[in-house]
């Protein structure tokens, strides 16, 4: 894929422009990519808000019904409920993956069984999380959409 | 749903074969229709109840598994008591069939999800994940 950047100082903000021939899996990526990545969400930390950036969010997940949110290193927390964000945030590829998680597909680089056939997923920065069967079939579909193009 | 549908009809093959493996341990020549109508019911029974209890995340896999068992016998137990499955049987043979039938079918299940797990991982690009 080539890119191009051009310095324009007429723009009041940065534009992204995507040419292609065919919608493929890599355009419409970059695609999702732009689209999201400035939106954020409201999070909690050391009890400052703080907008957190929604590409920046590894996974969410619910304990004692507060919801924490995970980043590369950094965690948050939100006064949103887990159901809310799902509902936010499925169309930009976070699906649940069990009860209490719901995970960002981007960062997702693989799935494992383990010996007690439950299954963990590995993240871009080294975690796992447990995913229960019953909710495989949304991380299918959400990279069957993703990779439809 | 129809995964539902497809467990209930290969469990009660499964439980056919194996039925037919003891009754010709016991010098059996045949198996009634009423009989494999018996054992379809009681699948369907057992799949209805195994879907209501995938809704439950278990900590252990062992009480899953421990829970689920147990769940089983007791239906096949109460089954063999309604349709006079003992006059031929004794329980203890029920009981033995039913672990049996329990591990084919957890191993098969496993193999399903490995490949399940395998497909997903190619979706990702991490097909080292797999390995």
């Amino acid at each position: 894929m080539r890119l191009i950047l051009c310095e324009r100082q007429d723009l009041a903000e940065p534009e992204v422009t995507v040419a292609y021939r065919e919608m493929t899996t890599s355009v419409q990526r970059v695609s999702d990519y732009v689209r999201y990545v400035d939106q954020t969400i409201l999070c909690k930390k050391d009890n400052e808000e703080c907008g957190v950036l929604i590409n920046d969010i590894f996974y969410l997940e619910s304990v004692d019904k507060k919801v924490f949110v995970y980043c590369e290193k950094e965690v948050y927390g939100s006064n949103y409920r887990l159901y809310e964000l799902v509902e936010l945030l499925s169309q930009v590829g976070f699906v649940r993956v069990s009860k209490s998680v719901v995970l960002n597909v981007e960062k997702l680089t693989g799935i494992k069984t383990l010996v007690n056939s439950k299954l963990e997923a590995k993240l871009s920065n080294g975690e796992s999380v447990c995913v229960t069967r019953k909710y495989l079939k949304n991380i299918r579909n959400e990279l069957l959409r993703r990779n439809k193009g | 749903m129809k995964n539902v549908i497809l467990n209930i009809m290969a469990t009660t093959g499964i439980s056919l074969v194996a039925l037919s493996l003891v009754a010709t341990l016991y010098d059996g020549s045949l198996i009634c229709i009423d009989t494999i109508f018996q054992v379809l019911g009681l699948n369907a029974v057992i799949f209805i109840g195994l879907y209501f209890m995938e809704f439950i995340e278990y900590r252990y896999a062992i009480l899953e598994t421990g829970l689920k068992l147990i769940y089983i016998i007791l239906l096949v137990l109460i089954s063999g008591f309604l349709w006079g499955w003992y006059s031929n049987l004794p329980g203890v043979v029920f009981v033995l069939m039913t672990i049996a039938i329990f591990i084919v079918c957890t191993c098969l299940d496993a193999i399903s999800l490995i490949s399940e797990v395998k497909s997903i991982n190619i979706l990702i690009g991490g097909e080292e994940e797999s390995k």
